[in-house]
């Protein structure tokens, strides 16, 4: 066996005991990943669960059209299947999303390694991948579909040359993403515009509806979409196919031959991009201009004069920890998530209102008012949950200080407030305004009581359930990074409970207001929401500081976040 | 009799079954240079950590100025400034920022923040880059940046845990500098750093520790004496026989292992 492949690799003039050895690493950290943080092992299984049945439904109804379908649709639905792996192979590493992990071919440069090696190793290791055999039912499908007659030797190298276009391209786009990753302010952009574009799935739904609704079915029996996918390299496999299977060979091999020179194409351009990233040449990055003179750093102002005259009441201690808070909140691109998508969320609910068609007449009462108060309760729920977490690796150098620790919660409550009051304040106007009733005044008031309930019982939680948030992560679902298994039931389940508790009464005085519509309560309970809403937030400041000070050590613990 | 700045009483750290710091008790006098040395593990980190409040002790006590920082943390840190080890700062706040939001977090008005953090941002050639972001600084800037944020307040004591790792000659030689001038003006120092050659010329004391335990405490004259290495003995000679690193013979110990390194 080891004499096979021995002489197999160096037919391909490859270095067998090097790609043995390669393959050894590969499959050990393959493994090892899954006996480190056996939660990866549930993970996998249930995308298996999600994903098998998809792929195999695609690849059952492919095969049934390959055979089934009048001329000239199974070829197109050929190439539609090739290109279409093909793209999500190629965009899936640049949402983050690593289809093939390979090895960090960075730390292998450092050896000896020629580029053939390297390239040929990363295909080989493919093949521990799970979405490998994703793709494989498709594949066999294709097999099944345009295999008969003894062209099955054709289809499938045809398929091979699909495949490592697949892989390759992918890297290509990694390596790519890795070079422009090193330049921070992109990576902080393509963190938020990759999150929000989650949150537009709403407004890319009504333009695929409008899109639907002008379209005319007749104009699609004309296209071939062939025609051009073919110049794409599946696109060109998938045409040779076609060729082979309608007998004309030369075509065929002409076609198979252009997708194999893209390949190695594609490939020279991972290698020279990988090479320009690894040295630190960088990809689509302006050159370091040199400066003529040197920079004259700004005056600076400093002491209240720098300050806004709306913050000149606080003292300095709460101040900078609320510009820190506030600073971190845009700063931080995984906070700044947050942030945007709840400017957007009024925008949501304006479309929502205005651009559906087909739901049935709503009437927005004044009454809908009293709905923000849900929403506040949510928002607070999710922005101020973890607040010593997000302190990310600097939480030590803040509890290292002599700070009163109510000072801390008081700050980041200002400014957690401050940002849950403009959606709170635009949904306060829309209602006033939609509604011309004094509701939505009520209903503003109600929900900043019951943000300011929410943020207390909030305060006690950080301290008691404090779990770790990577700051430096370059993803948003990687931002929360683990915390143990109580810590997380405690926050999804357990803080709400209390969320809810301690919001009770206020959601009682409104509830009975609703029942017996008694407007006059609406007003008084929209005060009273606001004094015990404040009250409420002392309350839970108090408890968090003298619950933190024993255990600040124990604190600065659970918020580590594991070296990844 | 005035009590010493920093006191470790029975000082013990236990990590599941590893005794990380095993039974410590060391003192440092007020105005010392006090140098922490040991391998890498030997428990320099995590000590310095139950010293200044951010590790808990599984048994014993640290007291700055006699004051338990387990029972009056605050009290005690205020006393104190904390450079700790690896880059525990606001990565998305400016040098001058973060500088002073640091010392109003110690107590200072922002008025007198912003003054001293002028001046150390000018002191340690870090005026230009004061108002670019933390995050994109180089290892040097981020230990001087923490420098200043450890030592706005004039604390009595201040801990440094690694303050040369990472950093270049120049970077070195300004921390250097700063450091000798706080000494002079009394600031209690304790230090840890694996660069034995600053330690030597800096430090006044240094205790040296191995696996969890004090192997060996004293100013360079009497630890060289209790070695037995000669007048000559630089402090790595001490180090290294007192961490049991090299043989009576003064043969590396992984010299003599690898038979193949003629």
């Amino acid at each position: 066996m080891a004499g096979m492949s021995l002489r197999f690799f160096n037919a391909l003039g490859l270095d067998a005991a090097r790609q043995r050895a390669l393959w050894r690493v590969r499959v050990k950290l393959t493994l090892r990943q899954f006996s480190r943080q056996p939660g990866k092992i549930v993970g996998l299984v249930v995308s298996a669960l999600f994903f098998v049945p998809l792929v195999l439904g695609a690849a059952f109804g492919s095969a049934i059209g390959y055979l089934n379908l009048p001329q000239p649709w199974p070829a197109q639905l050929l190439g539609g299947v090739l290109v279409l792996l093909w793209l999500i192979w190629l965009v899936a590493p640049a949402l983050a999303f690593r289809l093939n992990e390979g090895l960090d071919l960075t730390r292998l440069l450092t050896y000896p390694l020629p580029s053939r090696d390297l390239v040929a190793s990363t295909l080989l290791g493919t093949l521990l991948d799970f979405p490998t055999y994703l793709a494989l039912p498709i594949f066999v499908a294709v097999g099944v579909g345009w295999g008969a007659n003894w062209r099955w030797p054709f289809v499938i190298v045809a398929l091979l040359v699909a495949y490592a276009h697949m892989v390759l391209t992918s890297q290509l786009v990694l390596t790519a993403a890795g070079g422009l990753l090193r330049s921070r302010r992109f990576r902080d952009v393509s963190i938020v515009v990759l999150s929000l574009l989650g949150s537009s799935c709403y407004f890319i739904n009504q333009g695929v509806q409008v899109l639907f609704r002008n379209l005319d079915t007749r104009q699609l029996v004309g296209i071939r979409p062939l025609t051009y996918l073919q110049w794409l390299p599946p696109g060109a496999t998938a045409r040779a196919i076609e060729r082979a299977s309608a007998g004309d060979w030369s075509a065929a091999l002409l076609w198979l031959l252009y997708a194999t020179l893209l390949l190695g194409g594609v490939a020279w351009l991972w290698w020279r991009l990988l090479l320009r990233v690894v040295t630190g040449e960088g990809f689509l990055q302006a050159p370091v201009r040199a400066s003529s003179a040197p920079v004259q750093a700004a005056p600076r102002r400093v002491g209240m004069a720098g300050r806004h005259p709306f913050l000149r009441w606080m003292p300095d201690d709460i101040h900078q920890l609320f510009i820190k808070e506030l600073k971190a909140m845009w700063r931080f691109p995984q906070r700044r998530i947050g942030l945007i998508q709840g400017f957007l969320a009024p925008l949501f609910v304006i479309v929502a209102i205005f651009f559906t068609r087909g739901m049935p007449e709503v009437e927005v009462t004044p009454w809908w008012a009293l709905t923000v108060m849900g929403y506040a309760i949510f928002t607070m729920w999710i922005a101020s949950l973890n607040m010593l977490g997000w302190e990310g690796k600097a939480l030590p150098m803040l509890l290292g200080t002599p700070i009163p620790r109510q000072q801390i919660f008081l700050a980041k409550s200002g400014a957690l407030l401050l940002m849950v009051a403009v959606p709170l304040t635009l949904f306060g106007l829309m209602l006033t305004i939609g509604t011309r009733s004094w509701f939505g005044i009520a209903g503003w008031l109600a929900a900043m009581g019951a943000s300011l309930a929410t943020m207390g019982v909030n305060a006690v939680a950080s301290v008691l359930f404090p779990s770790p948030v990577n700051l430096e992560s370059t993803s948003r679902q990687n931002t929360l990074s683990g915390g143990g298994c109580t810590t997380a039931l405690a926050n999804t389940f357990l803080v709400p409970i209390a969320i809810g508790l301690v919001n009770l009464p206020l959601l009682a005085i409104f509830g009975v207001a609703y029942w017996w519509q008694i407007e006059w309560l609406v007003g008084a309970g929209a005060l009273v929401a606001l004094l015990y809403g404040t009250g409420a937030l002392a309350l839970g400041v108090q408890q968090a500081e003298r619950l933190m000070l024993p255990r600040e050590a124990e604190i600065i613990e659970a918020t580590r976040a594991s070296e990844m | 009799m005035t009590q010493p700045a920093v006191q470790a009483l029975d000082l013990t750290r236990v990590f599941d079954k590893k005794v990380a710091v095993d039974h410590i008790d060391l003192a440092v006098q007020e105005g010392e240079f006090f140098g922490f040395l040991g391998p890498n593990g030997a428990g320099k980190s995590t000590t310095i950590k139950m010293l200044v409040g951010l590790l808990r002790p599984t048994t014993g006590k640290a007291l700055i100025a006699g004051v338990d920082i387990w029972a009056n943390p605050l009290q005690a840190k205020a006393m104190i400034g904390v450079l700790p080890e690896g880059q525990t700062i606001y990565e998305r706040l400016t040098g001058r920022e973060f500088i002073t939001f640091a010392g109003v977090m110690y107590g200072l008005s922002e008025t007198e923040a912003s003054k001293r953090t002028a001046e150390l941002l000018d002191l340690l050639d870090l005026s230009e880059a004061g108002d670019k972001l933390i995050v994109d600084y180089s290892q040097g800037m981020r230990k001087k940046t923490g420098l200043a944020a450890a030592m706005i307040h004039a604390p009595r004591v201040l801990f440094l845990d690694e303050p040369f790792e990472g950093v270049d000659a120049i970077s070195g030689r300004a921390i250097r500098d700063v450091l000798q001038r706080l000494r002079q003006r009394g600031t209690t120092i304790f230090f840890s750093s694996h660069i034995l050659e600053v330690v030597e010329r800096l430090c006044t004391r240094v205790a040296v520790i191995a696996d969890g335990r004090l192997v060996a405490e004293g100013t360079i004259p009497e630890l060289r004496a209790r070695a037995h290495t000669g007048e000559a003995a630089t402090l790595e000679e001490i180090f290294l026989r007192a961490v049991g690193a090299t043989s009576e013979d003064g043969v590396p110990e992984a010299e003599r292992r690898l038979s193949w390194l003629e």
